[in-house]
């Protein structure tokens, strides 16, 4: 008879979980500054980051691209209202013999090297987010105080976090205490020529399509403030540009990726359709 | 209610026939016409028949036998079409047939195919006002600056058709297009709003014109037209198909003036259009041989004066008034300064004009119509407060003087009541909840702590052979969190300019808007208080109590809210301390403050513009460090600079249509009072 979360715990079984956290093929990244040798630097300290910008520039696809280059596994945590710091450390189950201590996806991360990635950051709770504030500065240790544990962090384990500074409620954000100990990098969109060319990549098109496409973007980015909270990502130009390569009419993948995706309101769905007609004849 | 038809309809009563005596052909008329309009009052609204009646009356004036076969068939008509949909269908068949009454009266008798063609074609257009705020949005993204787009209103049945026209703050729309100008009239508004862009982005404005003939700068009009929308196609390639359908429908296969430039225009917009006239393909050729660089503006106007001197040569005549260009082309008097006094501000000759978008002064005999109540205001309390001077960058010490005050006509009807049903418009606000460390849910599936009794059961289970209760864990229940508002009005004169084609002012809309607010809160735990404010100098900043906090919105509230009428300036800052003064004795986990302006902190004893700003901005952060949220709702499109910097970068809002600040404002609560 079991508890509810059976997990084996052996050492051998853990430290092949990190394993699988690695990332195997290069991911596709095409830097917009120099942000790669910002990274490079603060890596070399183990240095806290902070990836801040709008949703869909390529916060998460950087990170991988790091993690990628510098041999490291990437534990990623999309955070969320409902995330406790237990789901981050750890917490104790049930098994045949008794309690049983499971280690959280970050205590992975600290125990045996890696990048831990707290992806948008501001949508945990602030009670929550404390627990990562011991590892962020020259104690690099992580209190298990549940299990009366304190591991100290591997070599090899940063902590990175994101966030999109745009959009969350006025009082989402990251408490004094808790920023003051990260570094920051800020994304935003590429530029045209750049982020056409990111564009024309990932969705395999031609590089006229993708920079119309990216004209199209920054027309609805002069609309924020203005009945939108952000414009049109290239995480969205990506997905319309697949669509239109698997054969779909552009201004109707347009009009699926971007337009609907984007808003509900008709008059804004109606300005961004002129958008879309206006490079699309 | 009615005795005859002029009951219902006071200004039936003084339609007269065109020789100005009444006869008896007209009072048949006024009779029928007075039935069918009750009917369609009864059906769509007084305001929908006194616009049908309008449209009549109009006709009337040009042809009464017209206007009878209209009213005749007008049953027919209005069940296809609304007011201004059959305005359109009218000036279809005058500008159809001008100066034709036989043909024109066949028209309107249905009599003839492109009439009902005509009817259908209007029966499914889009109306100016609908297409406005998308049209705002489109001109905004594509150009990239803050531009607002107004109706122009056509007033005369027989005038000329009207042309945009653009100012370097402004897009007039005319709400003429008929039938007659295509059949896709939103595509003919985008082609306007494409055209705007293209003067914005690549037209020299504001020319002089003094050694220019007419002839010359009307050439030299359309040479710039075609050379910026070649450049502007170059940026959007899709707006091609914007433009052509509207210059092909444009052409006259003539020798005049105006068709001589119709083919122009097409020829150089579509290159596979073949013209046998040597002028028309004189143009072309120079033009594509300066099409190489599109940005010298010189070149193509040495171009044009070329062209404009070869159709003098070919005595060519030229009527300043048949100029005719493709519909959505504005009349150019962006590019041109014709050395006269200057042109009155959009702002003051829209107003006549429009109908949607643009604010229209209250006329002061108005706003004194408003009777004076027995009660003057009360005053409850004063209290001094310090305000920034940025050049100085220190406080001054208890600069100004608020006073509350309870507002003079208590009772006073103003408005219309927030119906009950337009509050089940507004979005549901949305609770906010939090985790709550003093409930604790036991027994749960998953959770954060072993739930200690329930795991012994699961033990004890265990060792019995039995099938435990996989519910062993514990977490953190959730409570609503309490929120506290206060939307802070801003009452200034300016506030009364009334919304054009509507009776409704700003401030009954910021009151509407409020009241809505305040009554879908009752239904929670949330506190939502309004105060409003207007300034007349540092001595006396008005502050008005409106409703507070949990008390109810009864009809003394409702009334209060009503009654308090926009005066003076708006000095934001002192206004913005008082009402933290107020929020820092709330309770709450949640304290903010919504303030709705229609504009920059101003007052009538500070004439540097930043000053006001600066210590906004300071009252902005002050209230911050006391853990009081400041949050603006702006209905000023040019907003973004000086909201940006009193409130910060995602602090504020721009409405553009002051008529959607309900639903702006119930989504901002939503965001404000979550966590």
């Amino acid at each position: 008879m079991q508890g509810p979360h059976p997990l084996p715990e052996s050492k051998l079984e853990v430290s092949s979980n990190i394993d699988s956290y690695r990332i195997e093929a290069k991911p596709f990244y095409r830097p917009a500054g120099n942000e790669i040798t910002l990274y490079e630097h603060a890596y070399q300290h183990r240095m806290p980051l902070i990836l801040k910008g709008p949703t869909g520039c390529g916060k998460t696809r950087f990170i991988e691209y790091m993690a990628w280059k510098l041999g490291n596994p990437l534990v990623t945590l999309a955070c969320n209202e409902d995330m406790t710091a237990s789901d981050l450390i750890g917490r104790f189950l049930l098994d045949a013999q008794g309690t049983a201590w499971h280690d959280g996806p970050m205590t992975l991360a600290v125990r045996h090297g890696g990048i831990c990635y707290l992806d948008e950051v501001v949508e945990a709770r602030q009670d929550t987010t404390v627990v990562i504030h011991p590892l962020t500065d020259s104690r690099r240790i992580l209190p298990l105080d549940k299990k009366g544990e304190i591991v100290h962090a591997h070599p090899d384990f940063q902590l990175v976090v994101s966030y999109n500074p745009g959009y969350q409620s006025r009082t989402k954000d990251m408490k004094q205490s808790t920023r003051q100990r990260f570094a920051a990098l800020e994304f935003d969109y590429p530029e045209a020529a750049i982020e056409a060319g990111i564009v024309a990549h990932e969705a395999s098109i031609q590089i006229d399509l993708a920079t119309r496409l990216v004209g199209i973007a920054q027309r609805s980015r002069k609309l924020k403030n203005h009945g939108l909270d952000e414009g049109v990502s290239t995480r969205m130009l990506i997905y319309a540009g697949v669509l239109i390569a698997s054969g779909l009419d552009p201004r109707e993948s347009c009009e699926m990726t971007m337009t609907r995706a984007l808003t509900d309101d008709p008059d804004m769905s109606k300005a961004l359709r002129g958008f879309v007609d206006a490079y699309f004849s | 209610m009615a005795e005859g038809p002029n009951a219902q309809h006071p200004r039936l009563a003084s339609i007269r026939s065109p020789s100005g005596k009444p006869d008896d052909a007209v009072m048949q008329w006024a009779r029928v016409l007075g039935d069918k309009l009750e009917r369609s009052a009864r059906e769509r609204g007084p305001e929908h028949a006194g616009e049908v009646l309008q449209w009549l009356e109009s006709l009337n004036d040009v042809d009464p036998v017209a206007a009878l076969a209209v009213t005749d068939r007008l049953d027919r008509l209005l069940s296809q079409l609304d007011a201004s949909g059959l305005g359109r269908w009218i000036l279809t068949g005058l500008r159809l047939h001008p100066g034709e009454p036989e043909h024109q009266r066949r028209y309107f008798r249905l009599e003839e195919p492109l009439s009902i063609e005509a009817l259908h074609g209007e029966a499914g257009a889009l109306d100016l006002a609908a297409s406005i705020p998308s049209l705002a949005l489109l001109l905004q993204g594509l150009s990239s600056t803050a531009m607002r787009v107004q109706p122009r209103h056509q007033t005369q049945l027989n005038g000329v058709a009207l042309r945009p026209v653009l100012t370097p703050s402004h897009l007039l729309l005319p709400d003429d297009y008929t039938f007659l100008d295509g059949s896709d009239r939103y595509r003919l508004f985008q082609a306007a709003v494409a055209h705007a862009v293209a003067h914005l982005r690549y037209s020299p404005r504001s020319q002089p014109t003094t050694t220019l003939k007419p002839m010359s700068v009307a050439i030299v009009s359309a040479i710039e037209d075609a050379r910026v929308e070649r450049l502007i196609v170059g940026d959007y390639p899709g707006v091609r198909n914007w433009f052509v359908p509207s210059l092909e429908r444009a052409i006259r296969y003539e020798l005049s003036f105006a068709a001589l430039v119709s083919r122009m225009n097409f020829a150089l917009m579509n290159p596979v259009y073949e013209d046998d006239n040597h002028w028309v393909n004189k143009a072309r050729r120079l033009f594509e041989q300066q099409a190489g660089d599109l940005s010298d503006y010189a070149a193509f106007r040495r171009l044009a004066s070329i062209l404009a001197n070869d159709l003098g040569q070919m005595r060519v005549r030229f009527h300043p008034q048949d100029v005719v260009s493709a519909p959505y082309r504005d009349d150019n008097s962006f590019l041109w300064d014709h050395g006269e006094p200057k042109t009155p501000q959009p702002e003051q000759d829209l107003h006549v004009q429009g109908r949607a978008f643009e604010f229209q002064p209250r006329r002061a005999t108005e706003s004194n119509e408003a009777p004076e109540g027995p009660q003057p205001e009360v005053e409850v309390g004063r209290a001094s407060y310090p305000e920034w001077d940025h050049r100085m960058s220190r406080a001054r010490p208890d600069w100004c003087t608020v006073i509350e005050k309870l507002p003079a006509w208590q009772g006073r009807p103003a408005g219309a009541a927030p119906a009950p049903s337009s509050l089940q418009t507004l979005a549901a606000l949305t609770r906010s909840r939090r985790l709550s460390r003093v409930r604790r849910l036991r027994r749960q599936w998953e959770g954060d702590d072993i739930d200690l009794n329930a795991a012994i059961e699961v033990m004890v289970d265990q060792r019995m052979d039995l099938s435990p209760d996989p519910r062993l864990f514990m977490r953190p229940g959730r409570e609503e969190r309490v929120s506290s508002l206060l939307v802070l009005l801003d009452l200034s004169e300016s506030t009364n300019d009334c919304l054009a084609g509507s009776m409704q002012s700003i401030l009954d809309i910021e009151k509407k808007a409020a009241l809505l607010l305040a009554q879908s809160a009752l239904h929670g735990q949330d506190r939502v208080a309004i105060h409003g404010f207007s300034s007349n100098t540092r001595a006396e900043v008005n502050y008005y109590r409106l409703l507070d906090a949990a008390t109810p919105l009864d009809a003394r509230a409702v009334g209060r809210v009503r009654s308090v009428s926009g005066r003076y300036s708006t000095r934001m800052g002192a206004a913005l301390r008082h009402a933290t003064a107020h929020m820092a004795h709330e309770p709450g986990d949640h304290r903010s403050i919504l303030l709705v302006t229609d504009g920059a902190p101003s007052d009538v004893d500070v004439f540097e513009a930043d000053y006001l700003i600066e210590d906004a901005r300071v009252a902005v952060l002050d209230a911050r460090r006391l853990g009081i949220q400041a949050y603006c709702v702006v209905l000023d499109p040019k907003a973004d600079a000086y909201a940006h910097r009193i409130f910060g970068w995602r602090n504020y809002r721009i409405v553009d249509d002051p008529r959607l600040l309900p639903v702006h404002l119930s989504e901002l609560y939503a965001r404000l009072s979550a966590s």
